[in-house]
């Protein structure tokens, strides 16, 4: 356990010194090849005007592929993946959130626990939520009861955890869609608004 | 342990971290105050600056500073070791949300963000510095990059804040793209270091490295090392450290001077502080004689039971007094490699930033560089920090209070510099030096304020700065006499040739200001006179310009904060 300073890090500056060998090694790598390559390849643009072709075999082009692209599709594509990733969250919640309901339900009609012992369907469900030791352990009286109280905590804390998320995310929905991110033409929506105002007024 | 046992210490835990937690939910709550308040306020658009400003000092009242005091802060594991709340979390959390403050007053001030965009800007501001606090409580190396990430992404944002222009989008698809890539070698540099000690809970990883160090075969160093360098990258783009500083000239040129100075200070405290997170939490294992006290089931249990793997790595502890000493010990090489490799990157950023500084015509891209520096002296500090933690722990004390007595200095004078250029381009639209020549004639106040901020920047005697970079360079003097290695006395030199190398080009400033003419054609009559932005700025100074008078409680209160958090 006690090290000696030679073995260990004590030499960290020949192991930067390594990593830096390869890195130089991977660049001089890809610069010597693109080296040869431009000696070796042969260059006249002039007998053959294709080679400047974007799509050299293939369709002949048509425009510029500089073309402008709309933004609102990117603020669509991110209200996607926000919702998207909410769902993914959501799914781990959902299984942890149901086991523990099951286990309570299963408490309360004095079946999670035979005898001193956790029933097979409890086992069966503490191994489905994560929990590798199911042998009830010191606990030397565990009833029903206990099962039932810690199982509905362990299913409250979760509910409230949820809830905040969910609150949180759905303000940030309702103050885009409040500041007309969501829709479409926001221009035309925005001067038909202003447009109507001083009529409503 | 049973499910009943995890779910009742999950409970416990849970609630007992909140009280902890308070200044962190309460930005969260301000942040969907925020959103809220302009959901339901209709067509008249009120100015939210109102709820950001109470938000920030009730958040700033609950980081207590105050418990600092007298060094009773002892260090807490909370939410299942993914923070850690100790001295130095407390006094860096206070000292970024204090700035959050005096931010939130100067962007009030100086006009930018307008009531219409108060929601948005404010709602990025706390959105960052809610990642920062997590920066520097961080204990675990998912937070770390949560943390990271959660700070850097509304700083982003923040940097194109002036819509429309081609500079500030340019300067925030830069600022966007260098994090993303230095995010994604950082994260590669962590599964490295999670998947060598298998555990991100860094007192695990401390504990795994100092069983295995030695027995660790060459090719399992070498990812070692390389998962060290991987991880320095993320942070030194978080520092602005060269080799990862391209994005800040640009960043700071495009945005405005408000973002520059958020982006200049909070965002480096936070990153020092992790730095100093990082350093210790890998390089060493705080507390193992209260941990062998205790029952071992009582602390770190909860980390046990969700990360399965700390149960085994805290064993060795138990067995004997004189293994706690060798675990400490046998970090030793890890603590070097740490700050050999700060070092190296603090030299290096130093020298740079001073040198680019030289040639710059705006304001912006100057102090730009001068943050650079800066970033390079504090990260100084971390180098005695590191090489004495093991050994000497009144110098690694020492090394640690003066980076945090540097850091509240650096939040004033920088903030003072920053918002004089903010106040200027008010009047004259102009970031360019050329444009301020012979201003003190036309607003002496705002001047003399800048030149104090200057002066302080470079660390001439009587001004605060002087007061941080004696405590740095004091900090590496000892940590060499104690440990005689060379690099710190490099490092101490170079230290030294920055300083004077950076006099010229501060100076160059205030002279343009103090002694040219104004430019032909400038009629310095024409400038509306200087009212609450001369008062905020004089308050700004003051501290910059008195510290010196006050020196001593600031000193006892850093180096109370750092006391409990290594001895």
């Amino acid at each position: 356990m006690l090290l000696a300073e030679s073995t260990a890090l004590g030499s960290s500056i020949g192991a930067v010194a390594t990593l830096a060998l390869f890195v130089t090694i991977g660049l001089v790598f890809l610069f010597v090849n693109l080296l040869v390559g431009r000696f070796v390849r042969p260059h006249n643009p002039d007998a053959h005007p294709e080679k400047g072709d974007i799509y050299e075999c293939g369709e002949p082009t048509i425009g510029s592929s500089f073309v402008q692209f709309d933004l609102r599709f990117y603020v669509v594509a991110l209200l996607f993946i926000i919702f998207d990733v909410e769902v993914a969250f959501f799914f781990p919640w959902a299984t942890v959130f149901g086991k523990s309901e099951q286990l309570s339900e299963m408490a309360q009609v004095e079946q999670a626990v035979k005898g001193n012992e956790l029933s097979a369907d409890a086992k069966r469900l503490y191994r489905e939520m994560g929990v590798r030791d199911t042998s009830v352990g010191a606990v030397s009286d565990l009833t029903n009861e206990d099962v039932y109280t810690s199982s509905k905590m362990l299913a409250r804390i979760t509910l409230i955890d949820i809830g905040v998320f969910f609150a949180v995310l759905i303000l940030g929905f309702a103050y885009v869609w409040k500041r007309g991110d969501l829709d479409w033409v926001k221009a035309v929506t925005e001067q038909r608004r202003l447009a109507r105002l001083p009529a409503d007024e | 342990m049973n499910l009943q046992q995890l779910i009742k210490q999950l409970a416990n835990d849970s609630t007992e971290s909140l009280s902890w937690f308070l200044p962190e939910i309460v930005l969260c709550a301000v942040i969907m105050l925020l959103l809220l308040v302009r959901l339901f306020d209709g067509k008249q658009r009120l100015d939210l600056w109102f709820v950001a400003i109470a938000g920030s000092v009730v958040s700033f009242l609950f980081s207590q500073p105050w418990l600092v005091c007298g060094g009773g802060v002892e260090r807490t594991e909370i939410f299942t070791g993914l923070l850690v709340i100790d001295g130095f979390t407390i006094a860096v959390r206070s000292i970024i949300l204090l700035f959050l403050v005096l931010f939130l007053v100067f962007t009030k001030i100086s006009g930018i963000p307008d009531s219409d965009d108060s929601p948005d800007i404010y709602t990025l501001v706390f959105g960052a510095t809610l990642g920062m606090c997590l920066m520097v409580s961080s204990n675990h190396l998912l937070m770390i990059f949560l943390a990271i990430e959660m700070a850097s992404v509304p700083s982003y944002a923040l940097a194109g804040m002036l819509k429309g222009r081609k500079r500030g989008s340019e300067a925030a698809l830069k600022y966007a793209i260098y994090g993303a890539g230095a995010a994604g070698v950082m994260l590669y540099g962590i599964s490295l270091l999670a998947g060598l000690t298998s555990s991100a809970h860094l007192p695990t990883i401390a504990l795994q490295l100092a069983e295995n160090l030695g027995t660790m075969s060459g090719s399992e160093q070498l990812v070692l090392v390389l998962s060290g360098l991987l991880i320095s990258v993320g942070l030194a783009f978080k520092l602005s450290a060269v080799p990862f500083h391209f994005w800040a000239p640009d960043v700071f040129h495009g945005s405005c001077a408000e973002v520059n100075a958020f982006l200049s200070i909070a965002s480096k405290a936070a990153a020092l502080g992790l730095l100093v997170r990082i350093g210790i939490g890998v390089g060493y294992v705080p507390g193992l004689e209260q941990e062998v006290a205790q029952d071992v089931e009582a602390g770190p249990a909860v980390v046990a039971g969700l990360l399965p793997v700390a149960e085994e790595a805290i064993e060795p502890i138990e067995d004997s007094v004189e293994q706690e000493v060798t675990v400490n010990e046998a970090l030793q090489p890890v603590r070097d490699f740490i700050g050999k490799l700060i070092a190296l990157l603090a030299m290096i950023t130093c020298t740079f930033g001073n040198l680019a500084a030289y040639s710059q015509t705006n304001i912006k891209r100057l102090l730009a560089y001068s943050t650079i520096a800066h970033a390079g002296y504090m990260m100084m500090a971390i180098a005695p920090l590191m090489s004495s933690l093991g050994s000497d722990y009144g110098v690694a004390e020492g090394a640690l209070s003066g980076l945090l007595l540097y850091i509240v200095v650096y939040v004033f004078m920088n903030l003072g510099a920053f918002a004089v250029v903010a106040f200027l381009r008010n009047y004259i639209a102009s970031e360019e030096i050329a444009d301020y020549s012979g201003m003190i004639r036309s607003r002496p106040y705002i001047v003399i304020c800048l030149v104090l901020a200057l002066f302080s920047l470079v660390g001439l005697p009587p001004l605060a700065g002087f007061l941080g970079k004696f405590a740095v360079f004091a900090s590496i003097a000892d940590a060499f006499r104690a440990t005689d290695a060379t690099y710190l006395l490099v490092l101490l030199l170079v230290g030294g040739v920055n300083t004077a190398l950076s006099l010229y080009y501060y100076l160059r400033v205030a002279k343009i200001m103090v002694m040219e003419e104004p430019a032909e054609g400038v009629d310095i009559e024409q400038y509306p006179k200087a009212g609450l932005e001369a008062v905020y700025l004089v308050a700004i100074t003051l501290p910059t310009a008195l510290l010196i008078f006050f020196w001593n409680p600031v000193h006892a209160y850093v180096v109370d904060a750092v006391k409990a958090l290594i001895s």
